[in-house]
């Protein structure tokens, strides 16, 4: 599919999108399958949770819709989230450790909300609930199922919310989803084809010869969806919240770019093939370059579908004392809409990646002490149950269950200024996966894991916001 | 707020940081491991070294059942790790012999036939012994004196033993190198092809440094097998004899200086039989001449032969007992079964086993049951070193 969107997208509003989304850095995944923490840091430092109490700083449009008429004044919040990954696979047979590229990725959020009338108000959110950014050094054993993955996904949502009555709070908006994919990976020699029904493999090229690098990338996608909720004052220290964010369904088209390399291998002996006297010393290359085996490499237009999927979340918030309110939400996940990655090449090929991902229960609680006048001080957990079943733990997204610990402070720094830090450790459950593809034509089974993978990461987050 | 306030109000808070990082910290994954293997850890990734012989060439050819059946993968068994070959197709590469006289080979077909590699290949692969490779092979598949082959692309693909063992990472290997170091020259006749015991003593320490470089934690070494002791090799008086019981066509004509003279230079099969007998089998008259024809191993090459093993073996042995690394004389065995007669002076070509039971039929590699054998000496030499208990069936 073309982008049909951008066609009736107006070119500057198309470019001041582009502009925003650009904003939102790629950054490692943090949550379960490819899904990223609750934004904001003020919803960060209480364990994600929110449904039923929202922080006040605008998030509410990505926490609950309906959050935001609570909001009786200008709230704007701008900040910033600091993520910090680190993993490895550790091989069982040979026991090599092979480390995650390390690097710190930034990543701004900005909420914006206003009362527009005594029971209305209006906000606009910019987050990323979904993302993922993952990078191996090429030498890794996987890296011919993925050596780099990016996938960004921006959630442009403006929202009203309304005050039904004393007790009872509705609020939706519709979301824009604007997204890019993008998949390294490397070739390899030992699957390639050398003479009719003849793989390399079967002339001695031992598995994992590199000989191009593959570089696929989409343009942007967009996609449209909606986000409803609704809050339920119980009592006064009671409250319930719902909200519900519809599945995103996203078209990609994209360009598959190949790049030869050395394959590094020196013919050891005079060999006869295909006719051809192909004399000792003769490099590796030499020969693919006579077989043809580089004009293949052509680059081509591809195209594939990823649907962002639906959240359901409830919960509750319960204000124990005047000083300690207590927090808990349950968030379902319809991760069952990935249960495959197909990528449809312009010759008419196509690479598919069976995913079977299931849906997921995460489970968040938070805890707020109002130490003083001007400080809060917010304590969460969060438990993410993965969504890759165990036979697609892999090098694109080697998923399993999360335990998350977080620590926040809001500080009131004056003329409704607000100083949020949060602070977040996720501690992902050691997995078994795998790091080669099944054979074409062939399911994955959790047979084919051969090793360790070991994802952690700290977070720091910082958000400014101002209430007028 | 005063110092008491502050206690009683974060004391909550600390119970509950406690409690959240038991949750997050003392979950502990379990089952995630490999198990080890049941010979114990020395033996997590054993890795073979070698010739045609750890390579499971047999019968002048090599294929998927004769490289099950090489020693290396039965001392693996032994340890209970897990072994991976580089497996031909069927019926071989080249496809072995079936009978010695006519040249047969499995499935009818010629000695350049190859079948290539079974697909998909493992990752890694752990007997890494090609046919053909003398001590410089390990380390170098080009420059003078190498003898890379097809079979060295096949088999690795185009890296050298070396380069092959280090992506298992071994903690264990077995070195069996040095055979074709001598071979060459025995079978030709030509001792000036004999690797000089000082190059040899240097490419085999090289080899070791190497080894050690990639953190093998121990190994075997097995020394050079005297050639002149195999069942290839029959003394002139043999063939004397052979020709006196009419065991060859009028054509073939044994000189009588091999009862006299020439009776106790050694005869190579693939030249007495290989060469001369299928001339004569195609109706040229041929004399088998055991002391002018330089294809001929006089007493005196033999003896170099014979001293230039010892020499290998005494360095490489003292080369194991600085490394605290086992060591096997293979020609312990080999002496004791020709002196049993399990080792014929010649062939006996009628017979299913015309090198004898130890041997396969080109009377060169040895036979099922000699792998066997080896396998059960190699593992004897490395429970006696490491105070292992490795057993083989």
């Amino acid at each position: 599919m073309r982008i049909v969107t951008g066609a009736v997208l107006p070119r500057l509003r198309k470019r001041l999108l582009v502009g925003l989304c650009s904003l939102l850095l790629s950054l490692p995944a943090l949550g379960q399958g490819f899904s990223l923490n609750p934004p904001g840091t003020c919803t960060l430092g209480r364990g994600g949770t929110g449904v039923a109490q929202p922080c006040a700083d605008g998030s509410a449009v990505a926490l609950n819709p309906a959050g935001l008429a609570l909001i009786n004044r200008l709230a704007v919040s701008s900040g910033a989230t600091l993520y910090l990954s680190r993993g490895s696979f550790t091989d069982d047979y040979t026991e090599q450790e092979t480390r995650l590229k390390e690097q710190p990725v930034l990543v701004p959020h900005l909420f914006a909300a206003t009362q527009a009338a005594p029971d209305l108000t209006v906000g606009f959110g910019a987050y990323m609930p979904y993302g993922l950014e993952l990078q191996w050094p090429r030498t890794f054993e996987g890296s011919f199922v993925s050596y780099r993955t990016r996938m960004q996904t921006t959630y442009l949502q403006p929202t009203l919310a309304y005050r039904l009555s004393d007790r009872v709070m509705v609020g939706a908006g519709p979301v824009l989803a604007v997204s890019t994919v993008a998949l390294w990976q490397q070739l390899d020699l030992s699957q390639q084809e050398a003479l009719p029904g003849v793989p390399f493999a079967a002339l001695g090229i031992p598995v994992g010869t590199s000989f191009a690098n593959v570089k696929m990338e989409s343009d942007e996608a967009y996609g449209l969806g909606g986000h409803v909720g609704m809050l339920i004052q119980v009592t006064e220290q009671f409250r319930i919240g719902l909200r519900y964010l519809s599945a995103i369904k996203l078209n990609y088209s994209g360009t598959i770019r190949f790049s030869p390399l050395s394959t590094g291998i020196i013919i050891p002996a005079t060999v006869e093939l295909s006719g051809q006297t192909i004399p000792a010393g003769t490099p590796l290359d030499v020969v693919l370059a006579s077989l043809g085996a580089y004009d293949r490499l052509t680059d081509q237009e591809a195209e594939t579908e990823l649907t962002m999927p639906a959240q359901f979340a409830a919960g509750f918030s319960w204000q124990a004392t005047p000083e300690l309110t207590l927090l808990f939400d349950y968030q379902w996940t319809g991760w069952s809409a990935f249960n495959k990655f197909t990528i449809e090449t312009e010759g008419g090929g196509s690479i598919e990646r069976i995913q079977d991902y299931r849906n997921t229960h995460t489970l968040r609680t938070g805890l707020l002490f109002q130490a003083s006048p001007i400080l809060e001080v917010r304590l969460g957990y969060t438990y993410a149950q993965g969504a890759a079943p165990s036979k697609t733990v892999t090098p694109l997204l080697p998923d399993a269950n999360r335990n998350l610990i977080m620590l926040g402070t809001g500080w009131r720094l004056g003329r409704g200024v607000v100083l949020d830090l949060a602070y977040q450790y996720v501690r992902q459950d050691d997995r078994r996966g795998r790091v080669v593809d099944p054979a074409p034509g062939t399911e994955p089974t959790p047979a084919l894991n051969s090793g360790l993978y070991q994802i952690g990461a700290h977070v720091a987050s910082v958000t400014v916001s101002v209430s007028l | 707020m005063n110092r008491n306030r502050w206690h009683m109000t974060f004391r909550p808070l600390r119970w509950g940081l406690f409690g959240l990082l038991l949750l997050a910290l003392g979950c502990q994954d379990e089952g995630l491991l490999p198990p080890e293997p049941t010979g114990g850890t020395l033996f997590a990734r054993y890795v073979a070294i070698g010739n045609s012989i750890t390579a499971g060439y047999q019968s002048g050819g090599i294929n998927a059942t004769l490289q099950q059946q090489a020693y290396p993968v039965l001392l693996a068994r032994a340890m209970g790790t897990p072994f991976n070959l580089p497996l031909l197709r069927d019926p071989g590469c080249p496809p072995p012999l079936v009978n010695i006289l006519t040249g047969e080979r499995l499935g009818g077909l010629p000695g350049d036939f190859c079948a290539y590699r079974q697909v998909p290949p493992p990752r890694i692969i752990n007997n890494v012994a090609v046919p053909g490779a003398k001590v410089i092979d390990v380390l170098t598949n080009l420059g003078e004196g190498t003898s890379a082959n097809t079979l060295t692309l096949l088999l690795l693909g185009g890296r050298t033993q070396l380069e092959a063992a280090a992506e298992a990472h071994p903690t264990f290997v077995s070195v069996w190198i040095g055979n074709n170091d001598v071979l060459g020259a025995a079978i030709a006749g030509n001792t000036a092809l004999i690797t000089p015991v000082n190059t040899f003593q240097q490419r085999y320490t090289q080899m070791l440094n190497e080894l050690q470089a990639m953190g093998v934690q121990g190994g075997l070494l097995i020394g050079v097998a005297n050639v002149t002791v195999i069942p290839h090799f029959s003394p002139g008086i043999a063939y004397a004899q052979a020709e006196q019981a009419g065991a060859f066509p009028p054509t073939f004509d044994v000189a009588d200086n091999c009862a006299t003279t020439g009776a106790t230079a050694l005869v190579p099969f693939s030249y007495a039989f290989g060469e001369l007998l299928a001339a004569a089998m195609q109706g040229q008259a041929v004399t088998l001449d055991c002391v002018n024809d330089p294809r001929m191993l006089s007493p005196d090459e033999t003896d170099t032969i014979v001293q230039t093993v010892q020499q290998y073996n005494a360095f490489i042995q003292q080369q194991a007992d600085q490394m605290g690394w086992a060591y096997l004389d293979p020609n312990v065995k080999l002496l004791e079964l020709k002196n049993q007669g399990q080792i014929p002076i010649f062939p006996d070509v009628n017979s299913s086993e015309p090198f004898g039971p130890y041997f396969s039929l080109d009377g060169v590699h040895p036979s099922a049951a000699a792998h066997r054998l080896v396998a059960q000496e190699a593992a004897a030499a490395i429970n006696a070193v490491y105070g292992t208990n490795l057993q083989v069936q």
